[in-house]
Formats: structure tokens, C-alpha cells, sequence
């Protein structure tokens, strides 16, 4: 009886090897503390305000 | 030892905000699952699904109308938001829902299908040990074989900073009279008056100074629920982890899309400090260190099957993927905890051309685009908000939206617009009105545009 080999895929970080985060973080902005449902909202209210 | 009842341990005069939740969907959650190398629950072309904590019912009032196949259930402890949700089911004849007024250990005790999804948004952080051990029982009791659990909830330690504002406001109100909505605003009031008197506790509070921004932009019922709750307690991540390891559930990985990608959310240098940190649970806490992370949306797995690169691959190109924002609007970068991501690629561009057609699958149109780069460009798409799963089947959405729109309560949560492959976009009131042609103010064309040709 052969043994099957455990399936083992890669991290999700090779789906992504082209993206690279630069200069400033999001917390430097926000704070971390904006959600993104607030983001689309917030977006949105820019968006009509502008 | 006797528990006061569960209404006396939680905040209950105050309905809650009805909003929507797209995380929640079984599409966003199948996603979810193969980004991070997991089968999507089997379901055999019917799923089943349950909210615990589910408010006013939106999220499955709007899913068990764009998943007519699908049996969909919601407990609530408050029987006015369980009152509202039957009240909008049945004028949009939703045979498919069914929604239990009932606290968490009742609800262990419903006869119930096995469920391919439980979700609860925000509660595990809300209330006391008792009740969330009746969350564990329910979802040992109720989850399905290769089942998916959503869990999200205030972290540490992103809440470092605030839980000291949050410990005053509710001491300040707790014995005050009045309802919770005035408890909460005489506590504010007090509180704010303690920062400007120079409080350095509140003062380096980010929530403390910003609250009256805060207030503005979200539903005055918010509050209450979030810093009055009696048991209110962030948790950090490997605490979680435990509770869950205890009903043998395993992690799958974060319904925040961008925080299943290190690359997008830690630094290389905190990539190569985390490296040296072989316990997943413990490395995923210590990452937790470089995020601030402040609130968690965890999924978890019974025994869920591993797939292999390639059926990640072929599930990733074969699943439906909708543009929830016009065109014009979109911007092919993203701010994250690690920095600006740019993703201004031929392949972002031309998935979002395609997508602006209608909801489609990742090749339809887009043959001769490399499948790495249309992978890539989706999955950044997709954490930046500007993209969503989708089911595969639409349906017809003029009656759930009619319903939602002649029950709202303009003070109690946003205006929605329900899309007809399982997902809804709330929508601001000044948009609203534009839309519908009543309003003046500034100019929403790309969006009137856009949300007309959804129809």
C-alpha cells in the first residue's frame, strides 16, 4: 500500500511576488484604528465632499 | 454558581446598528480558504449558514436573498432586532431564513442543521466568559465536518492605548441614570473634560482624541454597545487560538484579505525577526506586536482538506469577483501597516476594465494576460477593498432592496444597496439622494453611474 504525501501549499505570499510595500505606514496615518468598511465610507464621503 | 440573566450582562436597551457586514459572505470566506491553501466547505450545491449575534439581521437577510438555495439562520439575544429582521424576511418572502431570538446557551439546544459557515462579527470581545463559552459549545455542537468559522473581535495589542478610556467611560456611566445612549453621553462629556484638563492617560488615547470626530462618523448606537458592555475585553490572538484549538478548530487565516499576505502588512525586517519564532500561534501573536493589530477577523477551520498549489491556482481563477467601486474612483495602490503598495500594473488595469463590465471570473476576456500577474493583480485588488468574491449564480435583488429601503431607520445604520451576486454596498445619504435624482450638493456622477449600471 502506497502512503499518500501530505499536501503542503505554499505561504499566500507567493500568489503576491511582485508587491512590495513602501515609504510610510498605515498607522503613521491612521492610527490603525480605521476598519474597512470605514475606509469605503470614508472614501465615499471625501468623494462628495471634494 | 447562578449568572445574572444574559440581558443584565450585556447592553440590550439600545438596538444596534443595522449594517452590513461583506465578510461574512460564504464567496468572501470560500476565498479566504483557498488564498491560505484550504478546501472551501463541501457543501453539495447547498450550503448552510448561521450568525451568532446577528443584530437586525442584515447580513443574512441580505444573503438568504442573493442565495435563494441556501438555508441561512440568525440568533440575537434582543428581541427587537430579531423582530425587525422576521419582519423584513417575511415582506420579502425569505422562506430561507430563519432568525432565533435567544441567548448563546439557548441556542446550543435548537435542533439545527450542521452548519458549512457560523460567523459571529464582534461579539467574542463583547461578552462575558459564560457567554462565550456557549459560543464554543454552539460551534462544537452545530459546525460541519470541514466547516468555517468566522470570528472577529477587538485585539490586542491595538487596543493598548484606548483600554484605559474604555475602562473610565463605562465606570463613569455604570451607575448613572438614564439609557445607555445618555449613560454613554454624560461619560463622554466627563471624559473629554479630564483631556482637556490634560489627562495624560486620555491624552495619548487615539480614540480619547479623537471622539468627537469619532461621533460624527458613526451611528450614535455604536457606542453604547462598544464601551458599555460590562464584559467588554480585547483578546489577543493566541488566547483565541486556544479557545478554539479547545472545540478542535484550527486557524485558516484572516477574512482582512491583506493580512493573510506578510509581504503586504510586516516589513522584511520584521519578516526576518518573526523568522526566528517557530510556533505559528506565537509567531502570529508577536506579528500582532508589529500591526498594532486592533481588531481581528479570524477564520477557522473544523479538519478542513489542504489543496496544492495548482487547485489554488485553478479555484482562484474559477471563482466570480465583482468591482464595488466606479472606475474613475479606483487607485491601484493601497496603504498598509507595513507601508504604500502600488499595483498599477497592464493586469490591474485590465481586470478592472473587465470587472466595470459586470462581476466575471478572473480569464473571461482576459486569455492573453500571464496568470501570475492576474493573480497578483486580483489579490491586491481584492485587500484593497476595490474588488469582491462574489457568487457564481445572481439573482434578482428589486425586492430585498425595496424591503431594506422601506424599513430603514435613518438613525439606526447606513442606507444599503444589495448587488445581486451576494454582497451589498451601504450607501451615504447625500449619495442616496443623488441617485434617486432629488438630491443637489456635490457632484456623485461616478457613482450614480456606476450603481445604475448595476441594475
Amino acid at each position: 500500500m502506497s502512503e499518500q504525501k501530505p499536501v503542503k501549499p505554499s505561504s499566500p505570499d507567493s500568489l503576491i511576488k511582485d508587491l512590495e510595500p513602501k515609504g510610510a505606514a498605515l498607522d503613521e496615518v491612521t492610527g490603525g484604528k480605521m476598519k474597512s468598511s470605514d475606509k469605503q465610507q470614508q472614501q465615499m464621503l471625501d468623494y462628495l465632499k471634494s | 454558581m447562578t449568572l445574572e440573566p444574559a440581558g443584565a450582562r450585556y447592553v440590550t436597551d439600545v438596538p444596534y446598528v443595522a449594517s452590513f457586514t461583506p465578510e461574512l459572505a460564504p464567496a468572501w470566506l470560500d476565498t479566504v480558504a483557498t488564498i491560505c491553501g484550504f478546501a472551501a466547505p463541501r457543501h453539495g450545491g447547498r450550503r448552510t449558514w448561521c450568525e451568532l449575534g446577528c443584530g437586525p439581521g442584515l447580513a443574512p437577510l441580505v444573503f438568504a436573498a442573493t442565495h435563494p438555495r441556501d438555508t441561512f439562520h440568525g440568533i440575537d439575544l434582543m428581541p427587537e432586532h430579531v423582530a425587525r429582521g422576521r419582519a423584513m424576511a417575511h415582506d420579502a418572502g425569505l422562506g430561507n431564513l430563519t432568525l432565533h431570538a435567544l441567548d448563546f446557551d439557548a441556542a446550543c439546544d435548537l435542533d439545527l442543521p450542521p452548519f458549512d459557515y457560523i460567523v459571529a462579527h464582534g461579539v467574542y470581545a463583547w461578552v462575558d466568559d459564560a457567554a462565550t463559552a456557549s459560543m464554543r459549545r454552539f460551534i462544537h455542537r452545530h459546525l460541519a465536518p470541514g466547516g468555517l468559522v468566522y470570528l472577529s473581535y477587538n485585539a490586542m495589542p491595538g487596543w493598548a492605548a484606548d483600554s484605559p478610556f474604555q475602562h473610565l467611560i463605562h465606570a463613569l456611566a455604570e451607575h448613572a441614570p438614564g439609557t445607555s445612549l445618555a449613560r454613554f453621553d454624560m461619560a463622554a462629556a466627563t471624559v473629554q473634560a479630564l483631556r482637556a484638563a490634560g489627562a495624560p492617560s486620555l491624552v495619548a488615547s487615539p480614540i480619547a482624541s479623537t471622539l468627537d470626530d469619532l461621533r460624527q462618523r458613526r451611528y450614535a448606537s455604536y457606542f453604547p454597545h462598544e464601551y458599555l458592555a460590562p464584559a467588554w475585553r480585547p483578546r489577543y490572538v493566541d488566547e483565541v487560538r486556544r479557545d478554539m484549538a479547545a472545540i478542535d478548530l484550527v486557524p485558516v487565516g484572516s477574512a482582512t484579505f491583506r493580512d493573510n499576505f506578510d509581504r503586504l502588512v510586516v516589513t522584511t525586517a520584521a519578516r526576518q525577526a518573526l523568522d526566528a519564532i517557530a510556533d505559528p500561534d506565537q509567531r502570529e501573536l508577536a506579528r500582532d506586536f508589529f500591526m498594532a493589530q486592533a481588531f481581528r477577523r479570524d477564520v477557522f477551520g473544523r479538519a478542513p482538506a489542504r489543496i496544492d498549489d495548482d487547485a489554488r491556482r485553478a479555484r482562484l481563477l474559477d471563482a466570480w469577483y465583482a468591482l464595488v467601486q466606479p472606475p474613475p474612483l479606483v487607485r491601484f495602490s493601497m496603504s498598509t501597516e507595513a507601508g504604500e503598495v502600488t499595483f498599477d500594473t497592464p493586469a490591474a488595469r485590465a481586470l478592472v476594465t473587465r470587472l466595470a463590465e459586470g462581476p466575471g471570473r478572473l480569464r473571461e476576456g482576459l486569455a492573453d494576460a500571464p496568470v501570475d500577474e492576474l493573480l497578483s493583480a486580483a489579490i491586491a485588488l481584492l485587500c484593497a477593498g476595490t474588488v469582491r468574491p462574489v457568487s457564481a449564480a445572481a439573482t434578482d435583488v428589486g425586492r430585498i432592496n425595496d424591503v431594506l429601503h422601506r424599513h430603514r431607520d435613518p438613525g439606526a445604520g447606513p442606507a444599503h444597496r444589495v448587488l445581486s451576486r451576494g454582497t451589498a454596498l451601504p450607501i451615504d445619504d447625500d449619495l442616496l439622494a443623488a441617485v434617486r435624482e432629488v438630491g443637489g450638493g456635490a457632484d456623485p456622477r461616478p457613482w450614480v453611474e456606476f450603481l445604475r449600471r448595476l441594475d
